[in-house]
């Protein structure tokens, strides 16, 4: 059954300002191994969008007291650790579908909840 | 003894004007729009990455840490898991607790129905100014 659907919309000039001004904090959103896996900024940007969106899906969590890192982005795929994957666990959250859209100046990600 | 994350002191207009800077500079908007009592998502329009923006920013200017998750943590405490929340609600007794946490919220906002995701929505610019205030006065109290 569909548990949720989240959506998120990342302006890139809005991540690209972001990176510009807290560069060396990106280490506390994203793993070293999403930095080698999404080095561009605009591919930067839609792991960012991948995990706002999964957040939406999960649900039950804010921003701000979530550890970002728990929420693991490879090209196509998320997968999530610690807190976050105990609290999905919790609600039944089993499988997470992404897609993404890209426009020239935005980048679109959808992710999709799924459990028993 | 309250573990209300304020300073019972009065605004600083030093401390304030930096904050509001910090706003500014996160968001683009205009100056007069940073009040204290402004709700930092309705009002301001922040979003996720705004609220780490702001927060990287005072950090910065302030040479603090802001504890993310402090505010969830301290309504926590002395309530177990079920009496915190049930069926993904808030239980009265949280919203009671989030009202003693965060008394610059105005208590009728923290209402019946609300989630632990909604807590941010009542972030106000106070809630941060608090923040800082109460961060740097334990900096100041911490051995030289």
């Amino acid at each position: 059954m569909i548990h949720g659907v989240g959506v998120d919309l990342v302006h890139l000039a809005r991540f690209d300002r972001f990176a510009r001004d807290h560069g060396r904090r990106l280490s506390d959103l994203f793993s070293p191994d999403e930095r080698a896996a999404f080095r561009s900024r605009r591919a930067l940007a839609g792991a960012w969008a991948m995990k706002e969106a999964t957040l939406k899906a999960i649900g039950g969590l804010s921003g701000w007291d979530v550890n970002w890192r728990e929420i693991g982005i490879r090209p196509g795929a998320v997968r999530l650790t610690g807190a976050v994957a105990r609290h999905a666990k919790s609600l039944g959250v089993s499988r997470l579908d992404v897609s993404t859209a890209t426009m020239k100046d935005a980048i679109v990600a959808t992710v999709v909840a799924t459990g028993p | 003894m309250s573990n209300a994350l304020t300073v019972p002191a009065a605004t600083s207009p030093e401390v304030f004007e930096k904050v509001r800077g910090c706003f500014v500079e996160a968001l683009g908007v205009e100056p007069e729009e940073v009040t204290l009592k402004a709700k930092v998502i309705d009002d301001l329009g922040a979003e996720s990455l705004d609220f780490l923006d702001i927060a990287y920013r005072l950090e910065q200017g302030f040479k603090i840490k802001i504890p993310r998750g402090d505010i969830k943590q301290k309504s926590q405490e002395g309530l177990g898991a079920e009496a915190w929340e049930k069926d993904g609600l808030l239980t009265e007794k949280a919203l009671t607790k989030i009202r003693e946490v965060m008394p610059e919220v105005d208590p009728a906002s923290v209402k019946t129905g609300m989630r632990a995701k909604d807590i941010p929505k009542l972030f106000t610019v106070e809630t941060f100014y608090n923040m800082v205030v109460k961060l740097q006065a334990d900096k100041a109290a911490l051995p030289k």
